[in-house]
Parts: structure tokens; C-alpha cells; sequence
């Protein structure tokens, strides 16, 4: 047994080395390197307009409201705050066909509560205007008008009552009043989130596509099936090497992601809900949890996804063949959407790899139910991944062994 | 030590390329002729087992083809195959003794002693990728060989090959005959001429000539040409065996 350890590590670091060895892996990785730090510093580059004047330049801006909202933190969200909030925001002149962030009174007064009023409105579904003149501030209006949104939310989703009482019972775990704190980092990571999982998944595919093929256009495949190795312990060498490859490569792209990111927007928010950021969502956690959380799912999202392209690839016989399906398969959500009254067709969807890495889906309120227990999107789908991670690669395996050289 | 080759066939949907072939192969060389598309290299593959018989069954002693055990024995080097570019000319032979089961210290000794047999040490760091045809073609001999193999299938060994090197190969493959069962295929009728103790001729997918070769019978490239003619005049079966 220990000997046929050593000679799978020993295939394992030559597929890893044939893996490394291609160009097209350091580009693409370079290149997703470059669309990280593109996500992170094109918001703060270029100016600031209001109604066509210029203010301030992006940077500029965000410094002013991080500084504001700095001021603001370790303050719960409490009835004094809102007050102060809404007073500052009644001090701006109604201007018709003026955005109300150019007045002066806005700068003065009201831009230093803009964080928490940004709350109000995304937690109460309310328009902007309506807050500002005619609502009166209310803390537990405000947290009565979220809770009523969640309801209205988790009917809509066709959610069953086991759900809706599990998701009341994370709700009874969330802290309320909520404790301000700045989290602009934490809120830059959640908010590409999507945008990297695709990446990070049409990367995977560009470079594993090739694992299992490159041995047939090459040729290799009639000295490699031949040998005693070459059919089993090869084909889990390669399996495995292609998900360490995927895990350690979305690691370290998460890694620089989350480095750069504090950085660049510095480290607040640790220990702040996640409802600052995230307001309608009911998972009892803090901004580091759940990107914590977001990174786990897509490091295993990453690595079924990456045992389902080199399984398409040797049973398409083509890499192409598995880009194309892959990139159809990460194109597909931006067209199709199913309605959340479908209710398993619309969650089966959602957690399909290819859709699952958005905030909506890792911490939306589909769950799954087991023996009474039930598990939120982001507990239940890592297992369901892994399990079929397994059941994937073992479909593989008889497909590999089978293949037959002939007509060159 | 015996290789046991009965009623092998292999069919596509309208050709026959391999023909009910049963032949039993002991120690020694064993050259095989045959104009294109005589079905040499699909038997080949199926003697190494990556491409499987439509009928018939093939072992070596007492082991199926399709064993693990069998494929330990078993050394092949195919007409045509390509390399990993990214590997030096060590690391290729490296990779080949893990997938062969050879050890660690197996492997490197044995890597050593193949790259200075096939004269590639001086360039064993190099990426396979800067290697010539000639080179190429010999380190794939030095894959074949990894495993000391009881059954070593060489398809077209000497293509690409300079004339002194075509010569020091021949005697090579004639002294591994001499423990080992080796069937080797190729147009160069001098190379089987010289080394193969035994010649088999196959047309159309049937093995029509199966006999010892000696000096005696003449020149093995005219018996060929004739063989091959008749067999094209006659349409049949030669009756030799």
C-alpha cells in the first residue's frame, strides 16, 4: 500500500508538472490576477459627477465617506441614530431636477449619516424621497418593515413552514439593534463575488480542458495505456491533480483578492453583521464569516466544477468541445432565470455550480431538510458537491479505461 | 514464456482489419511485413492492449491482455506518438518508470543506464521539445525498455533513424530477443532481414507467411514482393502454413 502511495504522488507531480508546464495557464491566471485588481481599483478611479459638476475625484470621495462612516462606528442603529439621521436629511432643500447630493446641505449635514441612511432605505424597501420627508423615524418601524419584507420574501419563494421557522429562528440570533461599523473591504469582496466565481470557473476550464485530452492529441495515450499505471492509478493521479490545481489556484487568487482588498479599503467591518451589507438576508453571521464562508464555496465550487470539465473533456473526446460547454453552461443564468414560485426547478438551478457563486445564492433561503434539520444553501451545497464530486470522477474512471486507439 | 494470439479479429463497421489471427509467439524476434493498411499496426495495438479485439483472445503466459500483470510485462513502442513537451528527456523517462512501476532508485538507475544506451545523456536536461525525429525516436526505444519487458512490440523502431544508429538498434533488438519475446514491424525489409528470427507477412488483415528466416532462402525483400504478388493474383489464403 505504501508503495503504491509513492508511485501515485509520483505520477500526481508529473501531472502536475505537464498542468504548470502550459503557457496558457500562467496567462490566464495573469489575466485573472489583472481582472481582481481591475474590480477592486476601478471604482476609485476617474471623477465624481453630480448632474454633470464635478465634485470630487472617485478616490476623493470614498475617502470623505469612509472617514464619515468611520465616525460612525461602534453606534448601534438605534432610535437615536436614526433621528439624528433623518433630521440631517431634512435639512435638503427639495430642488426640482436637481439630485439632492448636490446641495450643499447634503455635504454639510447630511453626507457624515449617508452609510446609515443607505441602511434605511435598503432595509425598508422604502424610496428615497419618502425617507427623507415624510417618514417618521422609528427603530422598530424599521426593523418590523425588514422583518415584514423577509415574509413576503420567503412566501414568494414558496418557502415551507419548516423553512420559515428555521429562518425565524436565525433571525432570533441576529442582534438588534444592529452595531454600525465601516466595512467598505468586506462590501468590495461581497459585491465581485460573482464576478470572480465566473472567472475563476472559465479558468479552470481553459486550463483542465486539456488534462485528459492533450494525451490523445499527443499521442501519449498508446505508451501511457499500455503500462500497468496507466489506466487506474493514472486517471486518479490526473483527477486529483486537476482539483488540487483548481483549490490551490482559487485559493491563491481569493488569497491576493482578500490582501489587496483590506489593503486597499482597509480592515474594518470583522465583526459587523452581515445585515449591514447584505440587508434582507437572515444567516446570524458577521461580514469576516461570511466572506469566509463565500471563499469556501467557491474553493469546493471551484473543484467540482473543475472534475466536471476533465470527465466532459474525455467523454467528448475534445477540450473545445468542454470550453464550449463550460462557457455555455456560465452564459446560461445571464439568459435564463427561473421564477422562484417554480420552487425546485428554481433552487436545482441556483445551486447548479455554474449559478451558485453569487450572494444571492450563497446566502439565499433555499434549504435543504434532513431528518427535520435543516441546512442553509451554504452548508448543505459543499456536501452536495462533494458527494457528487466523487460520484462524478467515478463515472469518468470506466470512460478513460475504455478508450480505444484506433484510426490514426 | 509464450504469446498466445487466438482467433484475434478486429472489425469496423464495413472493413476488416484484423482477420481471425492466431499465431503462438515463444522467445526470440519476430518481424512482421506488410504493405499499408495491412492491419500491423491494429494488431500491435491489440497485443498491448489499447485497442480491444472484436473477437478472439490474446495472453501471455496464461495472463489476459487486459491485466494489470500482463501490461507489467509488456515494453511498446507505437509508430507514431508524441511527447510532453514541458519534460526534459529524463523527466519523460521518470514519468514512463512511475507509470511502469519501477521504484525510485529503480527509475533513476534505470533512466541513467537507458539515456547513455540510446546516447541521449548528453541532452537529458533538455526539453524534449528541442529534440530531433532521430532523437525522439530513440528515446522512445529507452521507454520501451524501462520495465526489462518479456514482450517488447515495436512498431516501425528504425524510422527516422540514421543508418549508423538503424545498425547499433538492430543489434540491440537481436540480443533482447534472445529473453524476451519481440515482435517488431517494419518497411525496411533489411532491418527484419538481419535481425528477426522468424518473419510473419500479413495482407488484407490475415497473416499469410509465418516461417524462419535464414541467409539460405535467398533475399527476404524479393521473397516479399513475390509473396505479396501472388497473394494479390490469387486472392486466397497462402497455403505455406
Amino acid at each position: 500500500m505504501g508503495s503504491k502511495m509513492n508511485y501515485f504522488s509520483a505520477l500526481y507531480r508529473f501531472e502536475c508538472k505537464k498542468l504548470l508546464g502550459k503557457r496558457i495557464v500562467w496567462i490566464s491566471f495573469g489575466l485573472l490576477i489583472l481582472i481582481s485588481i481591475f474590480g477592486l481599483v476601478g471604482p476609485l478611479l476617474g471623477n465624481h459627477y453630480i448632474d454633470g459638476v464635478l465634485i470630487d475625484s472617485n478616490y476623493g470621495s470614498y475617502q470623505t465617506d469612509k472617514k464619515y462612516a468611520e465616525a460612525l462606528n461602534g453606534r448601534e442603529i438605534n432610535q437615536s441614530l436614526l433621528e439624528e439621521t433623518i433630521t440631517a436629511y431634512r435639512k435638503i432643500p427639495e430642488i426640482p431636477d436637481k439630485h439632492y447630493t448636490g446641495t450643499e446641505e447634503y455635504q454639510k449635514y447630511a453626507r457624515p449619516y449617508s452609510e446609515i441612511f443607505n441602511f434605511i432605505r435598503k432595509t425598508s424597501g422604502m424610496q428615497t424621497s419618502e425617507i427623507m420627508y415624510s417618514w417618521q423615524a422609528s427603530e422598530d418601524d424599521l426593523y418590523a418593515k425588514r422583518q415584514k419584507y423577509l415574509m413576503s420574501l420567503w412566501e414568494d419563494m414558496r418557502l415551507s413552514t419548516g423553512e420559515i421557522d428555521f429562518w425565524r429562528e436565525q433571525e432570533s440570533q441576529i442582534k438588534t439593534p444592529y452595531v454600525y461599523e465601516e466595512h467598505s473591504g468586506y462590501q468590495n469582496i461581497i459585491s465581485d463575488y460573482q464576478m470572480l466565481g465566473i472567472f475563476v470557473l472559465l479558468f479552470i476550464a481553459i486550463c483542465l480542458s486539456g488534462l485528459f485530452t492533450d494525451e490523445h492529441t499527443r499521442k501519449t495515450d498508446q505508451i501511457v495505456l499500455c503500462s500497468p499505471f496507466g489506466k487506474t492509478m493514472l486517471y486518479w493521479a490526473k483527477i486529483t491533480a486537476g482539483i488540487s490545481f483548481a483549490a490551490i489556484s482559487t485559493i491563491l487568487l481569493l488569497a491576493f483578492t482578500f490582501v489587496s482588498t483590506i489593503c486597499l479599503y482597509g480592515p474594518n467591518g470583522f465583526q459587523a453583521a452581515f445585515q449591514l451589507l447584505f440587508t434582507q438576508n437572515s444567516n446570524p453571521i458577521t461580514c469576516s464569516q461570511a466572506v469566509l464562508i463565500a471563499f469556501g464555496n467557491m474553493i469546493i465550487t471551484a473543484v467540482i466544477v473543475s472534475i466536471i470539465v476533465m470527465v466532459l473533456s474525455e467523454m467528448l473526446q475534445s477540450n473545445i468541445a468542454a470550453l464550449a460547454v463550460s462557457t455555455g453552461f456560465l452564459i446560461l443564468p445571464m439568459i435564463v432565470q427561473i421564477p422562484m414560485q417554480y420552487r425546485v426547478p428554481a433552487q436545482i438551478w441556483d445551486w447548479l455550480p455554474w449559478n451558485y457563486l453569487s450572494r444571492q445564492n450563497v446566502f439565499g433561503q433555499y434549504t435543504i431538510s434532513v431528518f427535520g434539520h435543516y441546512f442553509a444553501p451554504w452548508q448543505a451545497v459543499p456536501v452536495i458537491y462533494a458527494a457528487s464530486s466523487v460520484l462524478i470522477a467515478a463515472i469518468g474512471k470506466p470512460i478513460y479505461q475504455r478508450f480505444q486507439v484506433s484510426g490514426r | 514464456m509464450e504469446l498466445v494470439i487466438d482467433r484475434v479479429s478486429k472489425q469496423y463497421k464495413n472493413h476488416i482489419a484484423v482477420d481471425r489471427i492466431s499465431v503462438n509467439l515463444q522467445k526470440g524476434v519476430y518481424g512482421l511485413l506488410g504493405e499499408n493498411g495491412a492491419g500491423k499496426t491494429t494488431l500491435m495495438r491489440m497485443i498491448c492492449g489499447i485497442l480491444k479485439p472484436t473477437s478472439g483472445t490474446i495472453t501471455f503466459d496464461g495472463m489476459d491482455v487486459s491485466e494489470e500483470a500482463y501490461r507489467s510485462i509488456l515494453g511498446y513502442l507505437p509508430q507514431d506518438f508524441g511527447y510532453y513537451p514541458e519534460f526534459t528527456g529524463q523527466d519523460f523517462l521518470l514519468y514512463m518508470a512511475a507509470l511502469k512501476g519501477l521504484t525510485k532508485p529503480q527509475a533513476k538507475r534505470k533512466t541513467a543506464e537507458l539515456l547513455q544506451l540510446v546516447a541521449l545523456q548528453d541532452v537529458a536536461k533538455k526539453k524534449t521539445k528541442t529534440y530531433s525525429g532521430g532523437m525522439k525516436q530513440r528515446l522512445g526505444i529507452a521507454q520501451a525498455l524501462l520495465s526489462q519487458p518479456k514482450l517488447l512490440v515495436l512498431d516501425e523502431p528504425t524510422a527516422g533513424l540514421d543508418p549508423k544508429e538503424r545498425v547499433r538498434f538492430r543489434d540491440l533488438i537481436k540480443d533482447l530477443g534472445k529473453d524476451s519475446v519481440v515482435l517488431l514491424s517494419t518497411h525496411i525489409v533489411s532491418d527484419i532481414e538481419h535481425i528477426a528470427d522468424t518473419v510473419l507477412i500479413m495482407k488484407d488483415g490475415q497473416l499469410i507467411y509465418q516461417d524462419k528466416w535464414d541467409d539460405s532462402k535467398g533475399a527476404l525483400e524479393d521473397f516479399y514482393i513475390q509473396h505479396i504478388d501472388e497473394e494479390g493474383k490469387d486472392g486466397k489464403q497462402n497455403e505455406l502454413f
